[in-house]
């Protein structure tokens, strides 16, 4: 325990200190690193834990966003009040359209929603006199005192550790124990009493709740909210994220989200015009050579074996 | 306990790939370093056939500065990155060009929602940004500020070309197809107020809206068809509209429906399209090719042949001159001239050398960067679209226009400033 408390505290004081050693940019990338993280965490509460594959997430990113910026700019509202709405409109988008999704099970699940993934893009997309259409949202910037990076950075860190701190929590209560046994076995969780799609239900809402946080935060960081949040490509970006990391730890999509966003920014500075093709091969050197992501790197090299959980 | 130790690993790496990586950032700099240009551009996706002559002529200017003894005894360096034709995609850039690479200006954009998103961080950023290649003149105009200067022409300039030659023509039924993006609206609004403004009578009796990069036009391409117009305009450009006369061809669309369009004369469209180029259309050109041109400017030939050795030189499949490529060329003299004119690399000295305006003589004629907007005022030349020699499509009956005949006023750029920040209230 006093272990436990010592990595925490280093890791935390490391978190406190780099705005002091760290350049500005190193500071926005730690932001969006964060960001990303708090993404694919959400993103994984469905996938590594609920067994769940959702292709449409990035509509509950950008329904945060949007929200987040819509209401700071065109309803005036102050920055934190716009902030706090982005994840309950994410929830409610989350609960709807997840009433209808979670009906369905496999393939048929996460082609549903990437349908609705879609739908959210095209309405924000069309939109134009409300969203700007393709043009996006800009401007969208927090007040004065959060206007440097190094503060801006604290205030992410603040939210974003508390969320983990929240998501830590469930993953780990009984409801996350039950979620597991359904990714494991729903026909068995059925019969020791778990009700599965109110289950299945809640974590997609929770997930759509944390994914908003995330749009929220990256809407202010960026100064400006696009169409793009909410494509579907975006969607692919937490599967990455927690594929590289490694789907089955809570701490996968934070490492992936550090090594994705690093290989991303040094990549198209090497390789500016070609760097998907790098950047993919690397995805899928990773994907079929640590099928644990890189935290199972961290385990193989870990003093005691581990046997990988099977799924 | 295993926790612990997992995290105190990812813990430490986690650390010391930060430390690692900030390391190296003392900033440092020294004179006779490079004036560094973060450049940020579409180079993947239907943007290629115009992103990369563009380039390959920026590059060529860049090399002359440079042997010529570079611009305050300084080399001009540009640092490119692909913008995915996304806005947020190109934020994230000129933020890494500008916090991390230290760039001196922001340069760059094809897609004109990319110019704005670029040009909103510049302004909060302080940065001067040259939006070279995307053309909404909302940049320099409705939305313009003195962090954002236009090196190239902007839409009202080449959609007014369009509207003139239009406007000859006994069309009074209009249908248009654009894509649905601030580059589309803006180019079918400027057209069409400018035609309605020359000829009071014509009407629109059909809308369309792809989206960019749309791929499939058949649903289009049948209900233009059916339209009841005389003549259509298009705003569609790039590999997306040279895909649409593609398949507008087994319906004869163009045979049937007058069709008017800025950007498929260009030979970066226009040659990839070969035998099926759209042979009648009423189009805009970079016209390298034309004698008549040629004639009234001496220098042009000259610059074709330099152009050509160069792409061939850099392994360019089609290495005959393209507008792009004049683009990025002038874009490069540009800058180079409003730094060379400021004397320093100072954001606000260069700032102020622009909004004084200037004069450059390039080898297709005078561009005029106008004070009041940083808005660059180009020639503009319009024809018709016929086969030429050995099935290569040209533009013909090349009429010579030049943007400051055409283009709005700077009293009228200043209502329509006042106008935006009045709706922003």
């Amino acid at each position: 325990m006093g272990r436990r408390t010592a990595v925490w505290g280093i890791a935390l004081a490391a978190a406190l200190a780099l705005p002091l050693v760290l350049s500005t940019f190193f500071i926005v990338l730690l932001i969006e690193i964060a960001v990303v993280a708090l993404f694919a965490t959400a993103f994984n509460l469905l996938m590594g834990f609920g067994g769940m594959v959702s292709f449409g997430h990035a509509a509950y990113f950008a329904l945060g966003a949007y929200a987040a910026a819509l209401l700071a700019q065109k309803a005036g509202w102050p920055m934190l009040a716009a902030l706090a709405a982005a994840p309950l409109v994410a929830a409610l988008g989350a609960f709807v359209f997840g009433f209808f999704i979670v009906r369905l099970t496999h393939t048929y699940f996460a082609m549903l929603s990437l349908a609705f993934g879609q739908i959210v893009y095209t309405v924000i997309f069309k939109w134009t006199s409300l969203t700007g259409g393709d043009n996006g949202l800009l401007n969208v910037w927090p007040p004065t005192f959060l206007r440097s990076q190094t503060a801006y950075y604290y205030f992410t860190l603040l939210i974003i550790g508390t969320s983990f701190l929240g998501l830590y929590a469930i993953v780990n209560s009984p409801f996350g124990y039950a979620l597991k046994a359904i990714r494991e076995n729903p026909r068995r969780a059925r019969f020791i009493g778990v009700n599965v799609r109110r289950h299945q239900l809640y974590a997609f809402v929770l997930s759509g709740f944390f994914s908003g946080i995330a749009g929220g935060v990256f809407a202010f960081h960026n100064g400006s909210v696009f169409p793009d949040f909410a494509f579907f490509t975006k969607s692919f970006e937490p599967l990455v994220v927690v594929l590289l990391g490694g789907v089955q730890s809570f701490y996968g999509p934070l490492a992936g989200a550090f090594g994705f966003k690093l290989l991303e920014w040094l990549i198209s500075k090497w390789a500016p015009i070609y760097w998907p093709l790098f950047l993919g091969a690397i995805v899928i050197a990773v994907v079929v050579l640590l099928p644990q992501g890189f935290v199972g790197l961290l385990e193989r090299r870990a003093w005691r074996p581990r046997p990988t959980i099977a799924k | 306990m295993r926790i612990d130790r997992r995290t105190a690993i990812a813990g430490t790496i986690l650390l010391s790939v930060s430390l690692a990586l900030g390391a190296p950032l003392a900033p440092t700099r020294a004179q006779g370093k490079p004036i560094r240009i973060g450049e940020i551009n579409s180079y993947s996706g239907v943007a290629t056939v115009f992103t990369f002559p563009y380039k390959e002529g920026l590059a060529m200017a860049t090399k002359e500065i440079n042997d010529a003894g570079g611009v305050l005894g300084r080399p001009l360096e540009f640092i490119h990155r692909d913008d995915k034709l996304k806005p947020d995609e190109a934020v994230k850039a000129a933020r890494e060009l500008v916090l991390q690479e230290k760039v001196d200006f922001l340069a760059g954009c094809i897609t004109s929602a990319v110019g704005l998103a670029i040009s909103a961080y510049a302004k909060d950023a302080k940065v001067l940004y040259f939006a070279t290649h995307c053309q909404t003149s909302r940049l320099t105009w409705d939305e313009g500020h003195r962090y954002v200067a236009h090196t190239t022409n902007n839409v009202n300039q080449y959609a007014r070309v369009v509207a003139k030659k239009a406007a000859a023509f006994p069309y009074k039924k209009w249908a248009h197809i654009s894509p649905d993006y601030e580059y589309g609206q803006n180019l079918w609004e400027e057209f069409w107020a400018y035609l309605k403004h020359l000829k009071p009578d014509v009407q629109v009796v059909q809308q369309n809206w792809p989206k960019l990069g749309e791929t499939d036009h058949s649903s289009y391409i049948t209900a233009l068809l059916q339209s009841g117009a005389e003549a259509f305009f298009s705003g569609l450009w790039g590999a997306q509209e040279i895909a649409f006369v593609k398949q507008a061809r087994p319906f004869a669309l163009v045979e049937k429906v007058h069709y008017f369009t800025p950007a498929i004369g260009t030979p970066d469209e226009l040659d990839p399209l070969g035998k099926e180029a759209p042979v009648g259309a009423i189009t805009t050109t970079f016209p390298w090719y034309d004698e008549g041109v040629l004639k009234r400017h001496p220098k042009f030939t000259e610059w074709n042949k330099k152009y050509t050795e160069w792409a061939k030189a850099h392994g360019m499949k089609d290495p005959q001159p393209k507008l792009g490529a004049s683009w990025g060329y002038a874009s490069a003299y540009i800058i180079a001239e409003a730094i060379k004119r400021a004397k320093s690399t100072d954001t606000d000295k260069v700032i102020a050398v622009l909004s004084e305006g200037f004069e450059m003589e390039f080898p297709w004629g005078k561009v005029i960067m106008r004070g009041c907007d940083q808005q660059a005022i180009a020639p503009q030349f319009g024809g018709v679209v016929k086969m030429g020699k050995e099935g290569k499509p040209i533009v013909a009956d090349i009429e010579e226009f030049h943007g400051k005949d055409i283009v709005k006023s700077c009293d009228e750029v200043a209502k329509l400033r006042a106008a935006a920040a009045e709706k922003k209230k």
